[in-house]
């Protein structure tokens, strides 16, 4: 083996070792990978819409003078500064907003209210709120319940160590069940076309309704979808939004109104709040929002004495009355009663023009009451000594008061009807106290039941009286 | 016979010492100076915040300098923690894998943060029942700023930070990164939407496999067979390397972690702030 080939072997021998453990380690001893990478800097802060148009002041207070009793004894889970653009705005149209402590019947209330806002509960209502709020729809009065899916009761169990949440749907549907709406117990999002977050939920689609007028989009910050058996679906969503109960896609309805149109339902109230209601077109929807809570036509009715009468009263008498002592008692209380709502009551001879009316009569004058009895469709049995009452039947007219009340153009009148003159002042009495808890109303008439009171007997003194022979002391030891 | 004439066998001997024995030893001397490759084990067994994210990023940093590291396996289990350490170990999980690959094994949990760490992998095992995903960002807003009669700050946000309404919005970007990060480090392989991936569920990893999360359900030392398989490496070592850079061993999580009033850790954190961190939802309705 000469030289070269003696190095060749060297050569080879000596890097066999090598490329064997290099080959039994690594197959490649090369690496090299193209890693891609997110570009950071191009995320931005996603911007809020802007309104679609600028908020127009309030030329003119639509709702001077009404009222709006705001809920707040059930309770609702909301602070007074959150509302503040809502109360702002109700004010701005010339309304009164009162809150409902819970401190008086919710009925006493309702009685002059326009409108009854009711915000996230964590109590239930009872039957005799549920029905005082019926009858106040019923009446004309606007309903106005929101809910909020981030509103919420949590307490928790220390004998068990648990935890629960009450949603504030499980207190509201209980007052929304009659007019055909419920909230469903979930929360809205959309993950693709958001405000800021998937849970604030951006709406273009309306309905045509003076709650929706004028809108291009409004944003619900956390928002309760709706179910509407026979309401106008007032709001809709796009088919990318979708329901945290079924993770389903919509369309779902976070604003809708009653068949009646006296009920609104709303699956949020953070758009109500700022900074929220400044956002999109979210201060146009507080605005109608208001002014539907102003805009209610209450049908005057007996039971809402002494809210009937919106003119000074002129109380007036007729046929056999006479303004005696016992019968000016009562009328004063009627005069304080009225009083208390800035309404002014004068007696008078005769009712001045432009004022309402107040007139105390007797049953058995009948030619002086006929013109008032008429419309009303009451027939008086003089032989029977009963009324007739249209629709309601026969009562006795020896210890039945009735109350008729008219509403018109120029004046409202309130006719007070009792058997005799010893009952005037009871009847009167109750009016006054606003309890016709012993009356029937029905519509505007209103039969109550009063004491019958006997003739007048003789109390004077009657000597006989210490006619009888009075004990002698007699000594004692 | 000539005794001046040398040893034929002799020379012979020494010639073959010279030609071919030395060389060989000589090659399996250098030979020797060959590593055997190692896979480099990262364990995260911790929320992400400060001490965790750099224990890693050092961990890491030590796979990127070592030749005889071939490859990394990161093995997670993890509920995620504070965006900026997550983003702090993505990135530098990002560098590695240009020079090696990285492989991510999931134990118990790879939720939020931990997840989006699974993204910047270039291959992920879990358990069948593993949890992953979880995706999305996680905060408490600000309080509406006011101001105190006896705190005199510079400007209305120096006591608080950022508006509520733009830290909101910040959250938002952070989720759109995140996602970002996941739809680029899973490319073809996410067969999901934004409208599942976004959604913040957390799935088990069989779950999570169908909708392309992971790449495969398999053990910690599939996942090293298939770093090695990565690296194309083979006779590997794989060594566990917290042991070879931190002298101390890890500490717990209590600094990171809400504490309660018997001292035991809560799975959510201590402060205030935004984060990419799984909370079990019973704990949060108690918070």
């Amino acid at each position: 083996m000469n030289t070269r080939n003696r190095i060749i072997l060297a050569v080879v021998l000596f890097f066999i070792p090598i490329i064997a453990r290099a080959v039994l380690f690594y197959q490649s001893p090369f690496y090299k990978a193209e890693v891609s990478k997110p570009d950071f800097a191009s995320f931005k802060l996603p911007e809020p819409p802007t309104p679609s148009a600028s908020l127009a002041a309030v030329a003119v207070p639509a709702g001077e003078g009404k009222v709006v009793i705001i809920d707040t004894s059930h309770g609702n889970q909301y602070v007074p500064n959150e509302i503040e653009p809502l109360v702002t705005a109700l004010s701005a149209r010339g309304g009164r907003v009162e809150f409902d402590k819970g401190t008086q019947p919710l009925t006493g209330q309702l009685k002059y209210a326009s409108a009854y806002i009711i915000f996230s509960p964590s109590y239930s209502f009872s039957g005799e709120e549920l029905r005082a709020i019926h009858q106040f729809v019923e009446s004309g009065g606007h309903l106005l319940v929101f809910a909020d899916p981030t509103r919420f009761l949590v307490t928790y169990d220390s004998y068990s160590g648990a935890t629960f949440i009450s949603p504030d749907v499980n207190y509201v549907n209980p007052v929304l069940a009659p007019y055909g709406l419920s909230f469903v117990n979930d929360y809205l999002y959309n993950l693709q076309d958001n405000e800021g977050n998937f849970r604030n939920v951006k709406f273009v689609d309306f309905a045509d309704s003076p709650l929706t007028a004028g809108l291009k989009m409004v944003v619900f910050y956390g928002v309760h979808s709706i179910q509407s058996y026979t309401g106008a679906l007032l709001v809709r969503s796009d088919e990318n939004t979708f329901s945290s109960l079924t993770d389903q896609r919509g369309p779902y309805v976070p604003l809708a109104l009653s068949e009646n149109g006296q009920v609104l339902a709303a699956g949020d109230f953070s758009f109500l709040t700022n900074p929220f209601s400044q956002v999109a077109d979210n201060g146009m929807l507080l605005g109608a929002i208001a002014d539907f809570a102003l805009g209610s036509e209450r049908a005057p009715s007996l039971v809402n004495f002494p809210y009937l009468f919106s003119r000074p009263i002129s109380l007036v008498t007729m046929g056999e009355v006479q303004l005696d002592a016992a019968l000016l008692g009562p009328i004063a209380a009627l005069q304080n009663a009225l009083k208390l709502v800035n309404i002014p009551l004068n007696v008078r001879a005769k009712a001045v023009d432009g004022n309402d009316v107040i007139i105390l009569g007797l049953l058995k004058d009948e030619d002086a009451i006929a013109v008032y009895k008429k419309p009303f469709g009451i027939t008086l049995n003089q032989e029977e000594a009963t009324i007739e009452i249209k629709g309601l039947g026969k009562v006795s007219a020896n210890d039945s008061g009735l109350l008729l009340f008219s509403k018109g153009l120029a004046s409202n009148t309130l006719v007070l009807l009792a058997p005799t003159a010893k009952m005037l002042p009871e009847l009167v009495g109750l009016v006054a106290g606003g309890d016709l808890s012993s009356c029937v109303v029905q519509e505007n008439i209103g039969v109550c039941s009063l004491t019958p009171v006997e003739e007048e007997e003789d109390y004077s003194f009657d000597n006989d009286y210490f006619d009888f022979d009075l004990p002698t002391p007699v000594m004692t030891p | 016979m000539d005794e001046t004439k040398p040893d034929v066998h002799w020379i012979q001997a020494r010639n073959g010492l010279l030609w071919l024995a030395l060389p060989l030893v000589l090659g399996l001397l250098v030979a020797a100076l060959i590593p055997q490759p190692v896979i480099g084990v990262i364990s995260l067994n911790d929320a992400i915040y400060s001490y965790s994210a750099q224990a890693v990023i050092r961990q890491i940093d030590y796979a990127r300098e070592r030749p005889e590291v071939r490859a990394v396996v990161l093995a997670l289990d993890s509920p995620g923690g504070t965006v900026v350490h997550t983003e702090a170990v993505y990135l530098e999980l990002l560098k590695l894998r240009e020079s090696k690959p990285v492989v991510v094994s999931i134990d118990g949990m790879a939720a939020s943060g931990a997840y989006y760490l699974t993204a910047g992998s270039d291959y992920a095992f879990a358990k069948p029942t593993s949890m992953v995903g979880n995706i999305g960002v996680i905060g408490v807003l600000p309080e509406s700023p006011s101001i105190f009669e006896n705190v005199i700050s510079t400007g209305p946000y120096k006591l608080w930070g950022s508006p509520r309404d733009t830290y909101m919005r910040q959250i938002e970007t952070i989720k759109q990164a995140f996602y970002e990060v996941v739809k680029t480090g899973r490319g073809d392989r996410l067969n999901a939407g934004p409208d599942v991936v976004l959604s913040g569920q957390i799935w088990p990893a069989s779950a999570a496999y169908q909708i392309g999360l992971i790449d495969e359900l398999g053990s910690q030392s599939d996942a090293v067979e298939k770093a090695a398989t990565l690296a194309r490496v083979s006779n590997y070592k794989a060594v566990d390397l917290y042991s070879l850079v931190m002298p101390q061993p890890a500490p717990s999580a209590y600094g990171f972690f809400a504490e309660s009033t018997e001292g035991a850790a809560l799975p959510y954190p201590k402060e205030a702030g935004i984060y990419l961190l799984y909370i079990p939802p019973a704990l949060v309705e108690q918070k």
